[in-house]
């Protein structure tokens, strides 16, 4: 199972696709996946100022 | 027909709009890491996801450029996503909260006390309810334009000023698209930021009023999927603020209505324009 890259807390992350987002349980943080085979989870960067709706 | 799809991030919503999607054609799911221009793409219509807002303009304008359309189109992302544009846009169609914009400090304070304290000072683009300001006197007015001096992005050096409006505890994000009213709930929070990207809590809205006000924002706009942010106050309804890039999760989980569906619907509609 993939790590949380923040606190280390192995995630039970299911069927994700590449550039989705997952949160770790444990500690909150957001998290990308950037590879899938194997899984591999990226901190999400700081939002970007014109980010939003 | 062969629908693209822009992201930056494969959020809940783009998940539904790629399953929606699916349903109506071929998708093809477009990653910043993968878009560059010019380049042919074989699309019919791009659905734009970036979550920049700027990111979301100039992908729209590209693909237009080569000929494929896009939902939201560039003119509406260009309109909607800019705070003065929507301002100028809705001022004498529909009510608004009071506004000013000022070109630089001085201006600023002037048009601060013109419409009088409380004033909330807004970054021209931007969401989530990043970087609002309630201004309640004229020591924090002069605190946050003398903070706005040392930002680097020039266009908070231009000043967008709404009148406060004293909502009870909650405000209205109604739903349009393509002309057809969709649904609005109710975003309840007791921070004067009502935005549910800060935790507000949804409720569905079932409000003639609000059908009728949001039916005439996209009237006045005249095309687009429209994200409305309504305010109830003790003049009416008020338009806070229109969406261009609209995230749904949250509405689709409390009212049920099929969003990600009329979003795609559109596109096959504007594909075929």
């Amino acid at each position: 199972m993939p790590l949380c890259p923040i606190c280390g807390n192995e995630l039970n992350v299911g069927d994700v696709e590449l550039h989705e987002i997952v949160e770790c349980p444990r500690c909150g943080a957001e998290l990308e996946v950037v590879n899938v085979n194997p899984i591999h989870l990226e901190e999400l960067p700081p939002i970007e100022e014109d980010w939003g709706e | 027909m062969r629908i693209g799809i822009t992201y930056s991030y494969l959020r809940p919503e783009e998940k539904m709009l790629k399953d929606a999607a699916k349903e109506k054609g071929e998708v093809v799911m477009l990653h910043e890491d993968e878009l560059r221009f010019p380049t042919r793409y074989d699309l019919d219509v791009v659905i734009v996801r970036n979550m920049g807002h700027y990111r979301a303009l100039y992908t729209a304008k590209m693909f237009e450029a080569m000929g494929i359309p896009t939902v939201n189109s560039w003119r509406i992302i260009l309109e909607a996503g800019d705070k003065i544009l929507t301002s100028l846009i809705l001022h004498g169609k529909v009510d608004i909260p009071e506004w000013r914009v000022a070109m630089n400090e001085k201006s600023a304070m002037h048009a601060i006390k013109e419409l009088g304290y409380p004033v909330i000072m807004k970054p021209i683009t931007g969401s989530w309810g990043r970087l609002l300001s309630k201004i309640n006197d004229r020591d924090s007015a002069e605190a946050v334009v003398e903070l706005r001096r040392w930002m680097s992005n020039p266009l908070h050096h231009i000043y967008y000023i709404q009148k406060y409006v004293d909502k009870p505890g909650r405000d209205i994000r109604s739903y349009v698209i393509n002309g057809e009213y969709i649904t609005a709930i109710y975003r309840y929070s007791e921070h004067w930021i009502t935005n549910t990207a800060r935790g507000g809590r949804a409720e569905i809205c079932n409000d003639e009023e609000v059908r009728e006000i949001s039916l005439k924002v996209w009237e006045t706009f005249g095309d687009g999927a429209l994200a409305i942010d309504i305010f109830e106050s003790s003049e009416g309804l008020l338009v806070n603020e229109v969406n261009p890039g609209m995230e749904f999760k949250n509405v689709v989980r409390v009212t049920g209505a099929d969003i990600p569906g009329k979003i795609v619907d559109y596109a096959v509609e504007v594909a075929r324009r």
